[in-house]
């Protein structure tokens, strides 16, 4: 075979493998045969495939879910930054009321309703207050993030969605502060009244001040301290001990019963009764012991001798809602709610 | 491999899995090679798989189905590159990854291919698929994109070139 021959023969088979063979091209084929690709020996993977493919939409999915996410956060902040700005001084809307009732409520006017009236009054635009039958409350003060009123007699239903102390009452006994919540307060003369159904309430007089969470209720006068809160689904003989003892009745007998009747969730009530001083705290700690034992770092001891922070990490030891960086979680509170006629 | 692939690709993008089956049959040599051209002989076996992966959730963006081969080409060069600048690359492939070969001849095949992934770029991928993808020369020029005559210049020079750098003689 000529060279010219060889060559046309080495370029045919490169170009055809059906052609006739290169002896050559062969040999190199044959020793980098180890090397060739079987894809009956490595079949696709279709469990791999499917991992791709739910790993590709998943990528497509999140990459969807992260751009939700941003416009509902951009969206979500200017929200909560309309609700909670209010011009100082502009009138709050009077929502219902009596034919011929004012339809809005200025600083230093005050709204009163009648034996068989109510009103809902829009509180700027961080919730609603309904007010009561027989009732008197008066704007004191309102701007962005800082709103006051007075209740001087009746009741009124508060439900607000906005960061701790954005609205407060003043009453005869005390103020009433909201920390993003839903309440019913009632002043009868030198009492007020709270029942608190979501987030926490803080009463405060000059004598202390006193939380209330969820679920509980308590009373105040301008003579004690505020009320001790109890839970409303407590029995009423505990109740009536508690409030009895807090007001310097009942004594060491009355601790007793207090001791006897306490349940885990009444851990509130007890730490705040040992907090006040009362007759037979001594008992009512070690019934606290028994119901719920203190943090490691926490002395009753020096409990009873008065150091009141181990009685507070105690008491942060509880399953109580979080106090006043938790507001937010209450959003429910921001949705529209059915008319709530307020107890008295 | 020479039938046109278009039918079977419009079958695996209407979810027909033993259609992409048999285009992995029938080309996944063909990706192997390119891969091969760039990549050790390990990261190539591997590649493969994800180049038909990642091809199949993209077939919707094929417009000329019958032109599936040069696109997983196209796909399987970018992968090789990804893989190289993201991955520390192996040495030449060892007696394991040989598939039933002696150490012998797995140093015989590693050593050919060393070669090949020296050659001028132009040659080097040409001869891949030649060689070890066993692709034909109007193959080679549907997979690469290259005209026929430049394809026959190739795999020409190209194995002259192997041939001198691996000591053989003519």
């Amino acid at each position: 075979m000529t060279h010219h021959e060889s060559d046309d023969r080495l370029d045919a088979y490169l170009w055809d493998p059906t052609a006739p063979r290169d002896e050559g091209v062969v040999a190199m084929e044959k020793r980098l045969e180890p090397a060739r690709f079987d894809p009956g020996v490595r079949p696709l993977s279709y469990a791999r495939a499917e991992r791709a493919r739910i790993t590709i939409l998943g990528g497509v999915w999140w990459r969807g879910l992260a751009a939700a996410a941003v416009l509902l956060l951009v969206a979500g902040t200017g929200l909560l930054s309309w609700r909670m700005t209010w011009p100082e001084g502009r009138p709050w809307q009077i929502e219902s009321a009596s034919e011929g009732s004012p339809e809005l409520l200025a600083v230093g006017e005050t709204l009163q309703t009648a034996s068989a009236q109510t009103a809902m009054v829009r509180i700027a635009r961080i919730g609603t207050m309904q007010v009561g039958r027989d009732s008197a409350v008066t704007l004191r003060m309102t701007q962005s993030n800082r709103h006051r009123l007075a209740l001087d007699r009746g009741t009124v239903h508060v439900r607000v969605w906005a960061p701790p102390f954005s609205l407060a009452f003043r009453t005869p006994a005390g103020e009433v502060y909201d920390m993003g919540c839903e309440f019913d307060l009632s002043v009868d003369g030198p009492t007020s009244h709270v029942r608190v159904t979501s987030g926490w309430v803080q009463l405060e007089n000059d004598l202390g001040e006193s939380l209330v969470p969820a679920g509980a209720s308590s009373t105040m006068t301008s003579t004690t301290f505020p009320g001790v809160p109890v839970f409303d689904d407590a029995a009423d003989s505990f109740r009536d001990a508690v409030r009895a003892l807090e007001a310097g009745r009942g004594g060491q007998p009355g601790a007793e019963r207090i001791a006897q009747l306490a349940r885990p969730r009444d851990m509130l009530t007890l730490l705040t009764l040992i907090e006040l001083d009362v007759a037979g705290r001594a008992q009512l700690a070690s019934r606290a012991v028994a119901l719920s034992s203190p943090p490691e770092d926490v002395s009753v001891e020096r409990i009873l001798r008065g150091e009141k922070e181990m009685l507070w990490r105690w008491r942060e030891t509880l399953p109580l809602p979080p106090e006043k960086g938790g507001w937010w979680m209450n959003w429910k509170d921001a949705l529209p709610h059915r008319a709530v006629t307020p107890s008295r | 491999m020479t039938s046109d692939p278009g039918p079977l690709v419009l079958a695996a993008r209407a979810g027909d899995r033993d259609a992409y089956g048999e285009l992995y049959r029938r080309f996944s040599r063909a990706v192997h090679a390119v891969l091969i051209a760039r990549l050790p002989h390990a990261d190539a076996d591997d590649l493969v798989q994800d180049v038909f992966l990642h091809a199949m959730t993209r077939l919707k963006d094929l417009r000329e189905p019958s032109a599936f081969c040069g696109w997983l080409c196209v796909i399987a060069r970018r992968r090789a590159v990804d893989h190289y600048r993201r991955e520390p690359v192996h040495d030449s492939f060892t007696e394991s990854e040989a598939r039933d070969a002696s150490p012998e001849l797995a140093a015989e095949a590693s050593g050919a291919l060393a070669a090949i992934q020296t050659l001028p770029e132009a040659y080097r991928e040409t001869l891949a698929l030649r060689l070890v993808g066993g692709l034909s020369g109007p193959e080679i020029a549907a997979a690469t994109g290259l005209t026929p005559d430049s394809v026959r210049v190739n795999l020409h020079r190209g194995f002259r070139l192997l041939r001198d750098r691996l000591g053989a003689t003519p």
